[in-house]
């Protein structure tokens, strides 16, 4: 087996405020291999955007280690952690998190940006991510004048930008209508397959459903797994729906 | 409910079998083929309670009957749709009373067995999910999908209470 | 760089950024005023300093200077030499007879300023020694020699003020007088002169026993220690004054004006660095998330402090830019200065003035900037 791309040891996460210590993170062991779509679900306060956030190193933990790629992240400088969340994690927020100011196309180009990528790979290279996700027409709009799911597939295309080795996806359907919550899914679901590696968390088991390895996150502990596999059988899921009184 | 949709359709006009099995189908989205024979058994059994009468009888020899409905037939309809649904009974859950027994017989994990069904509920889920999202398909197989991912997810919920009741870790 | 996103934060709340710049421009101008006019005034004491090479102006002045008389404070007018001392003076060995002379000071109108030359300063002069006043000034028009008793010799700034010409009749202390020449433009001690013969600004002014001054200009520059030690021998009751101790006082002088062009300078740039630093905390708070997410998506330390000194450094350099019209403008309306290419090397100077102003005023907000953390910038809506 392939080494994980993403690891943790027992990692805790405890939150200090005014004495009263919260831990949201309590002894969390789990490794992700590369190319797999998991979905930490839990209710709020299980503790589950706490360890995202310590997956991407954007935070670190009170204890116990976490692992990219080998990599110890407590050993590497706050510069080396920038780098690695400019080149090689992707985030996804709940709130989309684009840069208002700047037009669609602004938005991705400063991801490329902040990877190092050239001025001339940079043009060519935001286009075409903002095609990946549909949205090469409103390239030169601004996220206000886009549909949640609009912003949603922007932060994607962004979060794509340095071809990241893992993807972390912080609620992304949290803000969306059913509709537009299962394009976004359907969307992370391609990426999945295209052989990206993808850590979602989510509340929603509707968006949790499209994942291959499902994760039972409560009160920072993890509490059991499901993997999910194959396609699911459209013809007989439809003829189940219909057993109506008739 | 057969009863009742046929009432329905001949309220807007009178119909042979035949018209009733295709406006019937087409209702519920061409998902279903409805039961020739089925509805024939109705239509007579409606006609011996006077909720429905033969209005024309074809020349054609084959005899095919074309229904209408009666002011009976119709007081029926306004009352049945005028009543509340009753739901099945609440605790009439299949998964629950394997919990029940598994407790009672000692035999096999609660584990297991939630995992297993938090597996498969987690599947039917995808399916529903995928069908209530694709605009290729008619709006009533999408709202009845809809509405079966709303109870999935609820059933996914409560998984997750029984998990943390009856098969929490009693070493504690 | 992140400058195109620090232009579009100015853009969006333009209407501050235009207030600040406008604040910066008035700091900014504040120094290129200051340090025109005072550096105008600085060079002009040089140039009349430098007139003065070669030569001593030997007077007599009273023990205690009357304060407030009509003749203002230009000491000078106040010495008193007779004509016996004058002359023997003129005797002295080693002279440049051409260019030393009895003079009569007085002024004709008061300079608004204290201690400076009036505004119109009247020169009695023996006719045909007129160098030892003028010195090394040319003639901007008529001839710079004084041909009878009722002709005059004007400043440029005199000729202005009577409106005269060469030719002109004008009238001093009720006598007429026919302009003879008007001197080039010139410091205010020679561009405010008007020379007449001494004889007769003796009669004009009563004065027929006295003159103010005797200026003695040595034959040979070299010449100059051995004179001044013979006037020290010769005449202990005499006040000589060389270039070189005018030097001395007005030394003095122009470090006052040295440390008040600083003062303002460092009130101007100590303003502008509060006013910018407000304004650049200020968008910080306001820029909160986006530099949280841009933190998250990868944006090293260095590039937030790029893009909070970019826009510190936009609003003091627009500043800096519209500073000039602005001092262009107030020097014009206030004092009618017309001299505006004097302003521009003070101008260039402030632009880096304005840069400094820029990076001193983003210190602290960058290091605010810097300092925030993602995952609470971005819990919040």
């Amino acid at each position: 087996m392939n080494p994980p791309i993403i690891e943790t040891k027992d990692v805790w996460k405890i939150y200090g405020s005014n004495g009263v210590a919260v831990e949201a993170v309590r002894g969390i062991d789990l490794a992700v291999q590369a190319g797999e779509f998991c979905a930490l679900v839990g209710p709020s306060g299980s503790g589950k955007s706490s360890l995202l956030h310590l997956l991407g190193a954007m935070d670190t933990p009170s204890r116990g280690e976490v692992i990219f790629a080998g990599r110890l992240l407590a050993q590497l400088s706050d510069a080396q952690r920038t780098d690695l969340r400019a080149r090689e994690i992707g985030f996804i927020f709940q709130t989309f998190n684009l840069l208002p100011m700047l037009t669609v196309w602004e938005n991705v180009e400063i991801a490329l940006r902040l990877g190092g990528v050239p001025l001339a790979e940079r043009k060519q290279r935001a286009s075409a991510l903002l095609a990946q996700v549909g949205l090469q027409e409103r390239a030169r709009h601004l996220p206000s004048s886009l549909s949640g799911g609009e912003r949603q597939r922007v932060a994607i295309a962004r979060a794509l930008a340095n071809r990241p080795r893992l993807l972390l996806a912080d609620e992304p359907t949290g803000n969306l209508d059913s509709q537009n919550g299962t394009d976004i899914m359907k969307m992370l679901r391609v990426i999945a397959e295209g052989g990206q590696t993808v850590v979602m968390v989510t509340h929603d088991f509707r968006a949790a459903s499209y994942a291959d390895r499902v994760i039972l996150l409560r009160d920072g502990r993890l509490r059991g797994e499901t993997h999910l596999e194959g396609a699911p059988d459209m013809q007989q899921t439809v003829e189940r729906l219909f057993q109506l009184g008739l | 409910m057969l009863t009742h949709a046929l009432l329905g359709l001949l309220r807007c006009q009178p119909m042979h079998g035949y018209d009733l099995k295709h406006a019937l189908e087409q209702a519920l989205g061409g998902n279903r083929e409805v039961n020739f024979g089925q509805i024939y058994t109705t239509l007579g059994r409606m006609e011996r309670d006077g909720w429905v009468q033969v209005a024309e009888r074809s020349e054609d020899g084959r005899g095919k009957k074309t229904y209408e409905i009666t002011s009976l037939g119709q007081q029926e309809l306004t009352r049945w749709l005028s009543e509340i649904a009753e739901k099945p009974a609440p605790l009439n859950d299949a998964f629950f009373s394997k919990l029940l027994v598994q407790r009672i017989a000692g035999e096999g994990s609660p584990q297991v067995m939630i995992a297993a069904q938090r597996r498969a509920y987690l599947q039917q889920l995808h399916a529903v999910t995928v069908l209530a999202a694709d605009p290729r398909l008619d709006p009533v197989t999408r709202l009845l999908a809809d509405g079966a991912a709303l109870h999935l997810q609820a059933d996914l919920h409560w998984l997750d209470l029984c998990e943390e009741r009856l098969a929490a870790p009693v070493n504690d | 760089m992140l400058i195109d996103l620090a232009l579009k934060y100015i853009w969006r709340r333009r209407g501050r950024a235009l207030l600040t710049i406008f604040a910066v421009a008035v700091m900014v101008q504040l120094h290129i005023l200051a340090n025109s006019v005072l550096s105008t005034y600085r060079q002009d004491i040089q140039r009349q300093l430098a007139a003065f090479a070669g030569k001593v102006l030997v007077q007599r002045l009273p023990e205690d200077t009357p304060e407030g008389a009509a003749s203002g404070n230009f000491v000078n007018a106040h010495s008193s030499l007779d004509l016996a001392t004058a002359d023997a003076l003129l005797d002295l060995p080693g002279l440049d007879a051409q260019a030393s002379s009895a003079v009569l000071l007085a002024p004709l109108a008061r300079s608004p300023m204290p201690d400076t030359t009036p505004a119109l300063l009247l020169v009695g002069i023996t006719p045909g020694r007129e160098t030892a006043y003028l010195g090394v000034f040319q003639s901007a028009a008529g001839a710079l020699t004084l041909p009878d008793a009722h002709s005059a010799i004007l400043g440029a700034g005199a000729a202005e003020h009577f409106a005269a010409q060469p030719g002109a009749q004008i009238t001093l202390l009720g006598q007429a007088f026919t302009v003879a020449g008007v001197l080039e433009a010139a410091p205010s001690l020679f561009n405010n002169a008007v020379l007449i013969p001494l004889e007769t600004a003796q009669a004009l002014l009563g004065r027929e026993e006295t003159v103010s001054a005797v200026i003695l200009t040595a034959a040979q520059v070299e010449d100059m220690p051995g004179l001044q030690a013979q006037l020290a021998a010769q005449y202990p009751a005499l006040q000589a004054a060389t270039n070189e101790e005018m030097l001395r006082s007005a030394g003095t002088l122009m470090s006052q004006l040295d440390s008040l062009s600083s003062a303002i300078t460092a009130t101007a740039v100590g303003v502008g660095v509060v006013i910018i630093m407000i304004v650049v905390v200020q968008a910080v708070l306001e820029q909160r998330r986006e530099i949280g997410t841009l933190r998250a998506i990868g944006a090293h330390h260095w590039r937030i402090y790029s893009l909070v000194l970019s826009e510190a450094l936009v609003q003091s350099l627009l500043g800096a830019v519209l500073a000039l019209p602005i001092a262009v403008l107030i020097l014009r309306l206030a004092v009618g200065w017309d001299k505006f290419t004097t302003l521009l090397p003070t101008w260039l100077e402030s632009i880096g003035l304005a840069a400094l102003i820029g990076v001193l005023a983003s210190l602290l907000p960058a290091w605010q900037a810097v300092h925030i953390n993602p995952l609470e910038a971005l819990r919040y809506e």
